[in-house]
């Protein structure tokens, strides 16, 4: 078995593969050229590879390839209704379900607006509760439009899901998306002048529901990170104690450990960079209480930016961590984060990285 | 010239009649656009660009029988991709009639005419 990475770019799919030591890389593509892969990712149920795909020109869509990217099929029929006012500008994530539905996946993107499929990419439908959600006429959207870029199944209830919506927040349904709750509690959105913890309108950047502990989620936004221990009812915000900042995009979690995640932050809004010139990624072992910097083999004169979907977690042993810069570069940890190596730069400008099996 | 007779429509499987007005696609039940099959018309020449062809299994010339440009994008294995959800072509295509730019995609096509689509040019 070998490691892999997809490395979605702003002109195509890469993917790095590498033994299980992950210390020497190739890199082959890129596929879709031509495409924007905003996400892409294979699916650890069937092994088709799905990618989230937007074009200037031509729209957004979702394309799959059920042989390691050595051909690729486009979905078609990928449109909101049209009693909706809305129309899909952009796909974002595509994620798949729950274990015991693996021909289910969803898709989520631009307007606010989530689809399904039930027939592993084939046809994909609205949902439609999403569409018509009450609060809808209070989200507003970010600097990237108003993006579900965010979808999550619980590993333990094949009912329950969570999504993310710049900037409309989080959302839990316990019905398999019939409906959906807001899920924000305690969640800052200091942007707004007047309330700043609304039932919805929080700017979430990345939400992780931590696998092997499913009632536990993190979250990075813009306004801080976050973990809840109770399915989203409520939330601590866990910068300081280490954090330089509480503005970043990218999160990753310990498969196996609850209490470790990574972020990269930025140095804020306003300045989209990481932080004192260098590229850093930050370590909590002890569920965000504090946090450690690591730059071992990391460029130290750096003013670099990592996307939303631009850091990843893999199941070897050691497990690895990888993380993609705006910049075109992919840095590899073979050893939880501990050291980095490059394994690949001059990259398209860099949109998703997503670690998987390769075989 | 081609005739000028209603194609049909297909609206996700199933088999329905346009009015005039709907001539040459419609939409299916989310808005989405379906293609059409026109009857008898003349055989018209097809060009699209590159990316597309890659979308379209390689192949980038399509001999289609259609009476107006509209039926004759609509029957492109791309369609999804040069028209958006509501049937509007999307504004980035641009649709060249024997090397002239058209906004009329309703307008009549027959025998050995060649309809190119173009994407609009930009850097970056």
């Amino acid at each position: 078995m070998g490691a892999a990475v997809l490395v979605g770019t702003r002109k195509g799919l890469f993917v790095l593969t590498s033994d299980e030591s992950r210390r020497e890389w190739s890199v082959a593509g890129p596929h879709l050229t031509g495409w924007e892969v905003f996400h892409a990712m294979r699916d650890p149920r069937t092994g088709t590879l799905h990618a989230a795909t937007n074009n200037w020109v031509y729209g957004a869509t979702a394309h799959r390839s059920p042989d390691l990217g050595e051909t690729w099929e486009r979905a078609e029929g990928i449109g909101l209704p049209e009693e909706s006012g809305l129309s899909w500008e952009k796909s974002w994530h595509v994620e798949p379900g729950h274990a015991d539905e693996p021909e289910t996946l969803f898709l989520g993107g631009t307007p606010g607006a989530l689809f399904r499929t039930d027939d592993g990419g084939s046809t994909w439908e609205p949902v439609q509760s999403l569409i018509e959600h009450p609060t809808r006429e209070k989200w507003n959207p970010g600097a990237g439009g108003l993006c579900c870029h965010s979808i999550q199944a619980d590993p333990s209830d094949p009912q329950r899901l969570y999504i993310a919506i710049s900037a409309a927040g989080a959302f839990r349904s316990d019905d398999g998306g019939e409906t959906w709750e807001p899920k924000n509690q305690g969640v800052a959105a200091d942007f707004f002048p007047d309330d700043n913890f609304p039932e919805v309108g929080q700017c979430v950047h990345k939400l992780l529901v931590h696998p092997a502990q499913p009632e536990r989620l993190w979250q990075q936004n813009h306004c801080g990170v976050y973990r809840s221990d109770d399915r989203g009812e409520s939330w601590e915000r866990l910068e300081g104690n280490g954090l330089p900042s509480g503005f970043g995009f990218p999160l990753a979690l310990d498969h196996d450990d609850p209490d470790t995640a990574y972020v990269i932050p930025e140095e804020g809004a306003e300045n989209r960079v990481t932080p004192n010139g260098r590229l850093g990624v930050y370590r909590t072992r002890d569920a965000g209480a504090s946090w450690e910097l690591l730059t071992d083999g990391l460029p130290q004169q750096a003013w670099a930016s990592v996307m939303r979907e631009g850091m990843s977690f893999d199941r070897l042993d050691p497990a690895g961590i990888y993380l993609g810069t705006q910049g075109g570069s992919v840095f590899v940890s073979p050893d939880e984060g501990d050291s980095w190596l490059e394994a690949a730069r001059f990259l398209p400008t860099i949109l998703s990285v997503e670690a998987c099996e390769w075989s | 010239m081609g005739n000028r007779e209603v194609p049909h429509l297909e609206i996700l499987g199933q088999q329905t009649e346009a009015s005039p007005e709907e001539e040459g696609g419609t939409l299916g039940k989310h808005g989405f656009l379906r293609g059409s099959e026109p009857e008898a018309n003349d055989v018209v020449l097809v060009l699209i660009p590159s990316l597309l062809a890659r979308e379209a299994g390689g192949e980038g010339r399509f001999e289609l029988e259609a009476a107006t440009v509209r039926e004759a994008l609509l029957q492109l294995p791309v369609r999804d991709l040069v028209f958006d959800e509501r049937g509007t072509l999307r504004p980035l295509v641009n649709v060249y009639l024997n090397r002239t730019q058209v906004d009329d995609l309703g307008g009549e096509v027959g025998a050995e005419d060649e309809i190119r689509l173009v994407a609009a040019i930009a850097g970056g």
